[in-house]
């Protein structure tokens, strides 16, 4: 970079823009986050994939080459069947409670004249509170004898409905999604409200002239013109519900007999409780693969756009 | 510790380093531990400290994340010194080769507080492999019966001597909203805690050997004596005796149910009592204890293990210091500190403080400790019970489908290798 004889023609791009033009390329500026992204993301996860061919209980150094070995046992694996199973049932209930619940109680507050903040507060503060405190307060609710549920539904004359909720096998999946949901609910509250305000008011206007009643505006003018959002609320929901861990260790520990069991919670009692690091990495790989194949496939959908609505 | 300072200088002089006082001033241990002996270590360790000149930095885990952090931490080569350990995972880091060898500390008067025959009955072998000790305990945790005395005042009902009595209560109480036993069937540990409970009785308090038989592949776990368990165990869900909600209560449901009079008995450890009742419940909580009973005429053995206790790891390059830390835990004054704190002391010249702790130990008197079975046996093995007992609680499986899926486990860690029968091996 001394001598002005450098400065030539044929030299590189960014020795003819000199320091300060380098400096600033989008290449540099985006590096820090590549970096970031190789570190954090790229590398665990090709970690993983590369543990998950190997023998590895987690500790010591990493063992022989087992090509798919690992994939084809927890295929094998009756726990991580009935895990899979359950996790992929979580995740459709978690977008159907979680952000149909948003576009509903979205098209609510929506209408209201007043107290909108006070509700949309309401709704967005579970968010704030940690996996921890949510789980020990659902295991409160639920608890079988003293439990809030179980109280209210005696003293409104429903004991007959009481139930054991998280030792029953047919119920203990569905009440930490309600828990869970109770949770993130709100996130996706803000997201869709901040769709709202951005459909034109003219369209409702038109919709009224056209004599639409209130279902008719909601299925043909809110939620289309939502679909940008709605897309992504579902994105997040499925990435939240295949990583759930937290909650479901705190308030089943999968059971009663897997009824509850988790992806999350499987790799982990297999990666940390039984020294089956290998197979723990395989479960992740799994999960990262399902993650990307819907991801991939919400990104298409959201490309798409909204059909003429909201344009 | 003002006083003991004077006390425990004594002790330190006595484990006398083989490093020198000036080398140890510049040296800090690193300490990895449960919270369950924290009020212990938070006392000693200032007084290490102030004794000797040598830091320890001291971190506790919660016991369900403790494994994890601990191993992340040994592959990160972070520097760990000390283990306070979780006790369910010593066969695991004794089989990593995580742990030192401490048997050249006993009778050795480079550390004159750890003497083997200072030690109860039971504790120090729990946590030797072919007779060499890799872990020091402090104190000493074992199961035992809680039960009301208002509620069985009330009903009528004579303490439990044997498993059989179980019925009984379940008749007294049948029509209240008291369960007979408590029991947080939704935590992994309880239920095949109470199921391994029966097999002392029903192998003449024989059941460690039993078990290690069961791991070398000499017994079957379909074998009679765990299916006579299992029926026995079948028999207090079909009756009543463990009520259906146990299967939606966890450990602090336990507690919070038991101290608000909703169970008339309670099977735990002493931790329930020092760690979790005694520090919540009133002054005039009725509460007493009795012996774990006995079944078909055979006494009952209670299980039990150290859960305040320091190993070193041996990935440390303080070993010496490490090595004077445990010793000077042991010392007299420490000893008596364990007991003040409401601990069990493991160590024969001192008793523990608390009344009813003092009592327990004084129903155990006689009776051999026997170490917690499914510290034993894998991990797999554990939450495979935890599975099918509460398979077998909901009806939705027989005590042989549940002992043929607990072999089919035993069976697939043989061939693969992860088996804890290479520790036994002969």
């Amino acid at each position: 970079m001394t001598g002005s004889g450098r400065w030539t023609a044929g030299a590189p791009a960014w020795e003819r823009r000199g320091v300060l033009a380098v400096l600033s390329s989008p290449y540099l500026m985006i590096a820090p986050v590549v970096g970031l992204f190789l570190v954090f993301l790229a590398y665990p996860v090709g970690f993983a994939a590369y543990v998950s061919m190997h023998d590895w209980s987690g500790a010591g150094p990493i063992g022989d080459f087992v090509r798919l070995d690992n994939y084809v046992r927890i295929g094998q694996d009756p726990v991580f069947r009935r895990s899979l199973a359950n996790t992929l049932m979580l995740a459709v209930g978690a977008s159907l409670l979680q952000v149909g619940g948003a576009v509903a109680i979205g098209t609510l507050l929506y209408s209201l004249n007043w107290g909108k903040l006070i509700f949309r507060t309401v709704f967005f503060l579970p968010c704030v509170m940690s996996l921890i405190a949510v789980g020990l307060l659902w295991n409160w609710i639920y608890h079988p004898t003293f439990g809030l549920l179980n109280a209210f539904l005696s003293a409104v004359g429903l004991p007959e409905l009481e139930r054991i909720w998280l030792g029953d096998t047919r119920l203990a999946l569905p009440s930490v999604l309600v828990a869970y949901s109770w949770q993130w609910t709100g996130v996706f509250l803000l997201i869709i409200i901040a769709g709202m305000q951005n459909i034109r008011p003219s369209f409702y206007e038109i919709a009224e002239l056209e004599g639409a009643r209130w279902y008719h505006r909601l299925f043909y003018v809110t939620i289309p013109s939502l679909r940008p959002q709605i897309y992504i609320c579902l994105m997040l929901c499925l990435v939240f519900s295949l990583r759930l861990f937290p909650l479901v260790y705190i308030m089943t520990q999968g059971g009663p007999a897997y009824a509850s069991e988790v992806l999350g919670l499987t790799i982990y009692r297999y990666g940390f409780s039984f020294q089956e690091m290998d197979r723990a990495a395989a479960m992740s790989v799994v999960i990262v693969a399902i993650t990307f194949g819907a991801s991939s496939l919400y990104t298409r959908l959201l490309k798409r756009g909204p059909e003429g609505v909201g344009e | 510790m003002g006083g003991m300072a004077a006390g425990t200088a004594a002790a330190v002089v006595g484990s006398k380093p083989t490093r020198t006082q000036a080398s140890r001033q510049n040296t800090k241990l690193v300490m990895s531990g449960t919270p369950q002996g924290d009020p212990f270590w938070s006392q000693i360790i200032p007084a290490f400290t102030e004794l000797t000149g040598i830091e320890i930095e001291a971190s506790s885990r919660p016991r369900e994340e403790f494994d994890a952090q601990y191993k992340a931490a040994r592959a990160a080569n972070a520097q760990i010194d000390l283990v306070a350990l979780e006790p369910q995972y010593f066969l695991d880091y004794y089989k990593n080769g995580f742990l030192e060898d401490l048997t050249s500390l006993f009778d050795n008067p480079q550390y004159p507080n750890l003497k083997r025959s200072d030690f109860l009955d039971g504790v120090l072998e729990w946590k030797s492999i072919q007779g060499a000790p890799y872990t020091v305990p402090y104190n000493l945790v074992m199961t035992l019966l809680y039960y009301n005395k208002d509620i069985y005042s009330e009903y009528g009902i004579e303490p439990i001597q044997t498993y059989e009595d179980y019925g009984r209560l379940a008749d007294a109480l049948g029509q209240t909203n008291v369960a007979p036993l408590l029991l947080p069937a939704r935590d992994i540990f309880w239920l095949p805690m109470e199921f391994f409970n029966l097999i002392s009785p029903l192998t003449d308090n024989n059941a460690t050997q039993f078990t290690i038989d069961t791991i070398l592949g000499n017994v079957k776990w379909t074998d009679p004596v765990y299916a006579e368990a299992g029926t026995i165990f079948k028999s207090w869900w079909d009756k009543g005796v463990i009520p259906e909600s146990s299967l939606g209560i966890d450990y602090n449901g336990l507690a919070a149910g038991f101290v608000q009079g909703q169970g008339a008995t309670v099977y735990q450890g002493s931790w329930f009592y020092v760690e979790g009742i005694k520090q919540v419940a009133s002054p005039d909580l009725p509460l007493d204890v009795f012996a774990v009973p006995g079944v078909n005429g055979k006494k009952g053995q209670p299980n039990g293990v150290a859960d305040v206790e320091l190993s070193v790891d041996t990935s440390s390059k303080f070993k010496a210091e490490a090595y004077a830390f445990i010793d000077f835990a042991a010392a007299p004054e420490n000893r008596k500190l364990v007991a003040d704190l409401g601990y069990i002391p493991s160590f024969r010249d001192t008793v523990p403080t608390d009344p009813l702790m003092a009592r327990a130990i004084d129903l155990y008197k006689d009776t051999t400790i026997q170490l917690f079975l499914d510290h034993l046996w894998e991990p797999q093995i554990t939450q495979g019970f935890q599975v099918q007992l509460q398979r077998l609680a909901t009806g939705d499986t027989d005590v042989a489908g549940m002992l043929t899926e607990i072999q089919a486990i035993h069976d697939g860690l043989v061939k693969d290798g992860k088996s804890n029968r290479e520790v036994f091996a002969p």
